[in-house]
């Protein structure tokens, strides 16, 4: 996708830059392969110090320089460099492994069937392998999500949602209508992600938290009730 | 993200109040839709003799402002007469659950006003409505407003899909700019003729006779 996108700028001699701070040691971006120009990673997404975060430059693109003051940063963003970030970041990075992609792998994974399996009328969003090895990100129609995501914070579980009620703006999720679904598709959207220090352990305690959390939102909800009647 | 709710609003969402169905209710209403968002049903019993309000349940398809109000509403409901109980505003509402964030007026008014249908619609029943406003081009377009646009959440009078609305010799036309292939013409166009309330009772529901035409004519 992103090499196709990568081309089309190319052609049309437009720059490119992707966000990548999630894909960022998680998947495979090659820049000699991929006709990207500009490429943004942080820190805090995989476990780095927050507050630092790297732009990467194609050599020969031009940029202009966006603080003023001094010369630091290749003369393009004054101010001194933050050291102890850049070698925590850089630490960070080094701690990655292929292991432990395949171990978040296998956590998304197991959330995804156990879910679809335990809770009906639930929904993935997006493609089951082709997606972040960290990211799960599922619909339970007929409830709203930031009744789920307030719930699951109760209980010590950081979610997020693509509903509308979350957001400041009152629009949902863009991702989520982007990829063909609808608001009520996104209304119940929860996005779980998961780091180096969760476990299986936390897997299945969040789908037995979230099987109570969704019954009980449904039981108030006026939507659904018919459906489960029928297959009942 | 830090929830923005008090905890008067934390304790109602956790343990609504008045929660379910009546089975035969004396009046309901449904406020919003699924396809745009939040969404609530609002039941009520009324005692004939003092036209008090005997029971009062809601559901809600909502986040957690939605499920409060709800919840405190029918508290507030509950024993007043139809008219005490019509004249509950959100301000009231979102005072007795030590105020809410001004973003979330959206999501909790529409508990407000499932209250105010849900009588209305009771006094629709009985022959209590005294007097009913004519129907006009300016009460349709309000109308309109609780019609919202699936594809950016907002109404769709305000996102310029209704183009036109003429209301001539009992007829109501509303003229909605809707491509064949947009994603929710069927969704939008359902929910206007759905609307009984957007032409007003004393008008039937047409077939839309050409692409984007949705008709009312009065009985």
């Amino acid at each position: 996708m992103t090499s196709a996108i990568g081309s089309i700028c190319h052609e049309k001699e437009v720059l490119f830059h992707t966000d990548a701070t999630h894909t960022f040691t998680r998947v495979p971006l090659d820049m000699k392969k991929i006709t990207v120009d500009l490429v943004t990673v942080s820190a805090h997404t995989i476990h780095g110090p927050k507050g630092t975060g790297g732009l990467c430059i194609r050599q020969g693109t031009q940029i202009a320089k966006w603080v003023d003051g001094g010369f630091q940063e290749f003369n393009l963003r004054a101010g001194l460099e933050n050291i102890p970030g850049a070698v925590g970041f850089a630490k960070a990075v080094e701690l990655v492994t292929p292991k432990e992609i395949k171990r978040l792998q296998e956590m998304r994974d197991r959330l995804i069937d156990r879910m679809l399996a335990k809770i009906a009328h639930s929904t993935l969003n997006g493609h089951r392998q082709k997606r972040l090895p960290q990211n799960a990100n599922i619909t339970f129609h007929f409830v709203e999500g930031e009744s789920i995501t307030l719930h699951l914070d109760m209980r010590g579980f950081a979610v997020s949602t693509g509903s509308a009620c979350f957001s400041r703006s009152l629009e949902a999720s863009h991702v989520i209508t982007g990829i063909g679904g609808d608001h009520e598709r996104a209304h119940g959207s929860i996005r779980f992600t998961f780091g180096r220090y969760n476990t299986v352990e936390d897997v299945d305690a969040v789908v037995r938290a979230l099987t109570d959390i969704v019954e009980e939102l449904r039981s108030i909800s006026p939507l659904g009730k018919n459906e489960e009647k029928e297959e009942a | 993200m830090k929830f923005p709710y008090t905890d008067i609003v934390l304790e109602h969402f956790r343990h609504p109040r008045n929660v379910g169905k009546i089975e035969n209710p004396d009046g309901k209403a449904t406020e919003g839709s699924p396809a745009c968002g939040d969404m609530v049903s609002v039941y009520i019993k009324v005692d004939p003799k003092t036209t008090t309000i005997a029971d009062v349940k809601f559901e809600s398809y909502g986040c957690a402002s939605n499920i409060a109000t709800g919840s405190i509403i029918t508290e507030l409901a509950k024993g007043k007469t139809l008219d005490e109980a019509k004249n509950i505003t959100w301000k009231e509402a979102s005072e007795a659950l030590g105020g809410l964030p001004k973003i979330k007026a959206h999501c909790s008014v529409l508990a407000v006003e499932g209250l105010r249908s849900a009588i209305q619609n009771y006094e629709e029943r009985h022959g209590l409505v005294k007097e009913k406003k004519p129907t006009t081009v300016e009460v349709v377009r309000q109308r309109l407003r609780k019609v919202i646009n699936p594809l950016t959440g907002l109404s769709v009078v305000r996102t310029n899909l209704v183009q036109d609305i003429k209301v001539k010799d009992g007829v109501v036309r509303v003229l909605v700019d809707l491509p064949r292939d947009h994603q929710f013409a069927h969704t939008i166009k359902d929910e206007i003729s759905r609307l009984k309330e957007v032409f007003g009772s004393a008008y039937r529901i047409c077939q839309p006779v050409s692409k984007g035409v949705i008709l009312a004519i009065k009985r």
